[in-house]
């Protein structure tokens, strides 16, 4: 008997190549982004020794304004409501990472989940990224609204994404429920068939 | 090959680039820019189809989507689209088309009969025949859903693709022609993000066919120069073959784009259609017009055309829609039709004209047409083409004939009655519309949205009062009326015509003048009745040519203006929208977006059949080769009974609950009372809303002092967390108390059985599994196989069980271990199935089986988990009304039926036995329904469970459940059939 349960993808039985790319020189490439650690973090933004609190348990400040993220070294912490946060940071390093919220924050009205392995994360980017999320996703992505350091709580293919844009290529990544990932990934590569040069 | 009606020189088609195409079976050859319509024109083919009710020889009419009379079948096989006008396909090489409505083909068709006994099948026909006996409606149904209908849709499954696509813009603009252009130029240069959506396959609208010129510029030179314009701003975008389908609140607008359907051989990854969804700050329609006819006897023959739609297939596709024409018009465009197709070399025999002589007639004249004044075309004559028309004098409202007719040879006959705004669009957005008493016809007044109508759309009609008011609407400003209107004298349906010469208002309905009459003499006055009497204006094309001259006449009949009319309701689609466009790549795998737990991969290569739970596929049970689905459940549950099973429970919904006020939210949500729930502790709860009813159940777990992990149901996780959230957001936001939905984060594997804890306990992990140490409804946290793991003791099932819960990366590796762990004891996959006849077995609920929003705690014999002395809880109140505190409620009871072998069906009917296994005569009052009902391996017989009314005092009495048609003897029970004391929960 294995001695240690072994971890594995969202897309272990996808088959196909992974990562995928359409079009000649990567028109739009999609990968998926190895395990993040993820911590749900709610607490009151209006209580600013809360947030003082909290920024220097993480080493960085929470985004206030809603639909932005913000990332400082391996550390990303991408808005999600008035009251709640999901802070990123390379996996294995998550139980500390909510350990030390959890005790910057003893004793306030505050929340710390663990929730590395709900999500599976992608990344999208290459020229025609834009078009590709349009086929499934109702979000303006134009660059005179969306950009890099933008973030939408939305649904991509009919299923909830948290999507936020990291590079002006552009470059976009994705968090979809765990359960939804492999379809995801199926509906995103059949829609980038398009981008295939004929 | 030749085409014998291609005009030498002139139009946009490219002669060098001829086509091959095949229309009922023929082969025949047109030109690249050539639409089936104006390919067919150019070969002398007018004959295209057979009317829908009459089945009468039909040709083509327009030249736009609002052709009416010749629609076709276009492709083969899978692919055919079986209702198209062939006006709006673009001809490309190998086209095969053919005519629909018709049998055996066109030239000769048996349906023409219906034509000879007109007579019998008048307005409201169908209302009035199929009405009595009542019972035949049946028979009735076969013939006349024969009788329905044009084309024949393909059986076959779409090979195609289709594709959806989201845009959004500062203005939208609909329609490429000059105002649209002018628009999307004037937005675009302002530095707008623009979107121009157009029909046809190019840009410009009237300018492809009418001799404009702009601000002294020709029209084509404007169009060119204004096409390279738009190309080059980088924030505006052009689509071609483009049509805005629907206009809907906020501003959102459907575009269907056919992407490859004028295509030879499309490649394989490209969609065939993309349906777009359109967010717009702004909407410009610029929709263009829509000729009207006038409606005169036999007005449906071939050879009968719009006047613009014989100027357009003569300047722009450079083809003679006849060789010799008569005009008919009651407006200044059918003079200038009259002079374009005169200067194709179409003889044109006479201009008819009711009006008094205007002074455009001058420059028709001097190409030596004779214009008739004050006269009308009252009938055309021929057999599957017009061979001539029956003229006459008419006084000056065209209402009566004032002398002899005549007859005038022709082939053609071009009809302007006016035009008409394409104001479809405008009106679903909710503007009004108003009528224009000059130019007789409806135009956008008020607005509802941000929304303008420019040019033809809007009755501007000229071209550059077009481009005026197009540039107006882009920039916002004042929209200055048309400085020139179309001169027009109104004419709906010419007067005297000719008895058996039937004059058509809705050519696609096949409508007539006299059915309008005939509905507004037996009371269908009010337009809405009128259409769906008459089925005036129900075809594909909606009745864009026939409606107005429906309202005109209606108000003739009815002593009422056209405004007092009214029109019916513009709705969407505005053309046809193919149903994969709709699906989109929504089909298949991804009809649903399913979701998958970390083993279901597993699932599937060991042969698991699925059943959808929510928007899990859970497995249903695990058939071994050759094994039927009975066995297979029953090898599951005895392997439980008996030994072990282990089931995917990673589906069952999860939510984290921390904060000091998580106890008061417990005790807000569930009915029981969770204040003496130690840390490491589980208690089963029930869910309420508001009014009493049970809506989801599950078992919460407390991890430490302010801390617990609650479960729901697993198609119920998202509508918990809502309704949560809800309170929490809304009514109770003084509580400190957050709530976090961890679903998918863990794989949960469940392990049930007598040797679960053998299992277990061969698993490296720090978690003492002594029954002692870890007893039945507790929760353990610690490590198995280097994973971070809870454990929760609860049971489904009746037997020991755990639930192990790791971090979801590792839930295929966890299985994997316990299939090893196990197969020692040999443990068993169990699906779903399984795990009902389990829970049956020992009357544990389903929420949604044995609950459907109208049963209370106490109706499933729960009252210990309601705690009426705790204080408030949601559903406390619901409980009290009056009809959830009635004696005699229908109250959850086991059934065995009197022969053990008989199973009866889920949902069957339960009545009261009357005497000898007899029930009473019907009407029977139903008593209640079988909730469950499973074959119980372990029991050797089949339980059922049923909600029945007073059931808790019936319990051991007889009833009757009424099942396909059979009488089953049943005896009401405890819904507990086995191990009632538990002992085998406590091993």
């Amino acid at each position: 008997m294995a001695e240690h349960l072994r971890a594995r993808s969202v897309l272990a039985d996808a088959g196909g190549e992974v990562p995928r790319m359409f079009g000649d020189a990567a028109a739009v490439r999609l990968t998926e982004v190895p395990p993040a650690g993820a911590i749900v973090l709610r607490l009151d933004a209006a209580d600013a020794s809360a947030l003082q609190q909290a920024r220097e348990a993480l080493g960085i400040q929470l985004p206030l304004t809603p639909n932005t993220w913000h990332g400082e070294g391996d550390i990303t912490v991408l808005w999600q409501a008035y009251d709640e946060w999901l802070a990123l940071t390379a996996d294995g390093r998550q139980t500390e990472m909510a350990a030390r919220l959890t005790q910057a924050l003893a004793g306030r009205h505050a929340a710390v989940t663990d929730v590395s392995d709900l999500h599976a994360e992608f990344l999208i980017e290459g020229p025609v990224g834009r078009d590709l999320l349009r086929k499934g996703c109702a979000v303006d992505l134009h660059p005179r609204v969306f950009g890099t350091g933008h973030l939408a709580l939305t649904a991509l293919a009919r299923v909830r994404v948290v999507l936020w844009q990291t590079g002006d290529a552009p470059a976009y990544r994705l968090r979809v429920e765990r359960s939804h990932a492999r379809y995801l990934w199926d509906w995103l590569a059949d829609a980038g068939g398009e981008f295939i040069d004929g | 090959m030749t085409q014998p009606f291609r005009i030498d020189s002139g139009g946009l088609i490219n002669r060098g680039k001829p086509l091959t195409f095949t229309f009922n079976g023929k082969r025949y050859t047109g030109c690249e820019g050539d639409t089936l319509a104006s390919a067919l024109l150019a070969n002398g083919v007018h004959l295209t189809a057979r009317s829908f009710k009459y089945h009468r020889p039909r040709g083509i009419v327009s030249a736009g989507p609002e052709e009416p009379c010749a629609l076709v079948r276009v492709g083969t096989g899978a692919r055919v689209r079986p209702n198209v006008p062939a006006t709006m396909v673009e001809l490309h090489d190998g086209l095969i088309a053919a005519s629909i409505n018709c049998w055996p083909g066109v030239n000769f068709d048996v349906g023409a009969i219906n034509n000879a006994i007109s007579g019998v099948l008048p307005a409201g026909f169908y209302y009035k025949t199929f009405m009595w006996p009542a019972a035949a409606w049946m028979q009735y149904e076969r013939f006349i859903r024969k009788a329905a209908g044009l084309g024949v849709t393909p059986s076959f499954p779409d090979p195609d693709r289709y594709d959806k696509r989201n845009d959004h813009c500062d203005v939208l603009v609909i329609g490429g022609g000059p105002a649209g252009i002018a628009a999307a130029l004037a937005a675009g240069e302002a530095g707008a993000r623009v979107l121009l959506v157009e029909e046809r396959a190019q840009l410009g609208g009237q300018l492809l066919f009418r001799n404009a010129s702009i601000a002294g510029q020709p029209a084509r030179e404007w169009l060119a120069q204004a096409e390279s314009a738009l190309a080059r701003l980088a924030e505006v975008r052009v689509v071609c073959r483009a049509t805005a389908t629907g206009y809907y609140d906020h501003n959102l607008v459907t575009v269907l784009e056919r992407c490859t359907d004028h295509v030879a051989d499309p490649a394989a990854h490209l969609p065939r259609q993309r349906l777009w969804k359109v967010r717009a700050h702004r909407v410009i329609v610029a929709a263009g017009a829509i000729e009207r006819p006038i409606v005169f006897g036999n007005n449906d023959l071939p050879g009968v055309m719009l006047a613009g739609a014989a100027q357009r297939y003569a300047a722009q596709y450079a083809v003679r829609a006849g060789q010799r024409a008569v005009v008919f018009t009651n407006n200044d465009s059918g003079y200038e039709a009259a002079l374009a197709l005169a200067a194709t070399g179409v003889e044109v025999a006479a201009l008819i004209d009711p009006r008094e002589r205007p002074d455009c007639a001058e420059a028709v004249q001097a190409q030596g047409i004779a214009v008739m004044s004050r006269h009308a075309v009252i009938a055309a004559a021929g057999s599957k083409r017009v061979q001539r028309v029956t003229i006459a004098p008419v006084d000056a409202t065209g209402s009566k004939l004032t002398g002899p007719m005549q007859h005038i040879a022709c082939d053609l006959v071009c009809v302007s009655g006016g035009w008409d705004p394409a104001v479809h669009l405008y009106s679903q957005s909710g503007g009004k519309l108003v009528f224009d008493g000059e130019q007789h016809c409806f135009v956008p007044g008020a607005a509802m949205q941000p929304v303008r109508a420019a040019g033809a759309a809007n009755g501007a009609f000229f071209v550059e009062d077009a481009i005026e008011q197009g540039r107006a609407a882009a920039l916002n400003s004042d929209t200055a009326a048309p400085r020139r209107a179309l001169a027009l004298q109104p004419l709906w349906a010419a007067p005297g015509v000719p008895q058996g010469a039937k004059p058509f208002v809705d050519l696609q309905s096949d409508v007539t003048a006299a059915d309008l009459a005939l509905a507004a003499r037996e009371g269908y006055v009010a337009v809405e009745h009128t259409k769906r009497y008459t089925t005036t204006g129900m075809g594909v094309d909606q009745g864009k040519t026939g409606n107005i001259i429906a309202y005109g006449l209606l108000g003739g009949l009815t002593g009422r203006t056209i405004p007092e009319v009214g029109t019916t309701t513009f709705r969407p689609p505005y053309t046809p929208v193919t149903i994969g466009a709709l699906a989109g790549r929504e089909i298949g795998t991804s009809f649903e977006p399913w979701r998958r737990t970390p083993v279901s991969a597993w699932h599937t290569a060991a042969g698991a059949e699925f059943e959808p739970v929510g928007l899990w596929r859970r497995p249903m049970y695990y058939p071994k080769p050759g094994e039927a689905m009975d066995d297979a459940v029953a090898r599951e549950c005895l392997a439980v009974r008996n030994g072990v099973g282990m089931l995917d429970a990673s589906t069952l919904g999860k939510i984290e609950i921390r904060g000091p006020d998580a106890l008061t939210l417990l005790n807000r949500l569930y009915t029981n009372a969770w204040n003496s729930l130690a840390i490491g502790r589980c208690r089963y709860g029930l869910m309420l809303h508001e009014d009493g009813m049970v809506f989801d159940d599950g078992v919460t777990a407390r991890l430490g002092e302010t801390h617990y992990l609650m479960s729901t149901t697993s198609g119920g996780a998202d509508g918990v967390l809502g309704w949560i959230e809800d309170w929490l957001q809304c009514e109770w936001r003084d509580l400190k108390v957050h709530v976090t939905p961890v679903t998918a984060h863990w794989a949960t594997v469940c392990v049930t059985g007598p040797h679960a804890r053998d299992v277990l306990t061969g698993l490296a992990s720090d978690i003492d599994f002594s029954g002692t140490a870890f007893p039945h409804m507790s929760m353990r946290q610690g490590q198995i196989a280097g994973a971070p793991a809870r454990v929760a003791r609860v049971s489904f099932t009746g037997e020991l069980s755990y639930e192990i819960h790791v971090p979801a990366r590792y839930g295929l590796a966890l299985w994997e271990m316990l299939l090893e762990a196990g197969a020692a004891h040999g443990i068993t996959p169990l699906g779903t199935e399984a795990l009902h006849v389990l829970r049956a077995e020992k009357g544990f609920i389903v929420v949604g089986h044995e609950t459907d929003g109208t049963v209370t705690p106490i109706d499933l014999g729960m009252q210990r988990l309601v705690s009426m002395n705790k204080g408030d809880f949601l559903g406390k109140r619901g409980l009290a009304r009056a009809d959830n505190v009635r004696k005699a409620r229908k109250q959850l009871v086991g059934l065995l039926t009197r022969d053990a072998a008989v199973m009866v069906p889920e949902g069957s009917q339960i009545v009261a036995m009357e005497n000898a296994g007899r029930i009473a005569q019907p009407p029977v009052p139903m008593l209640g329904h079988v909730t469950s009902s499973y074959r119980s391996p372990v029991l050797g017989r089949s339980i059922a469970m049923a909600l029945v009314a007073d059931g808790s005092n019936r319990m051991g009495g007889e009833v009757a459940v009424v099942t396909d048609g059979r009488v089953v003897t049943a005896t009401l029970t405890d819904p507990c059939f086995y191990d009632r004391q538990g002992a085998r929960l406590n091993g």
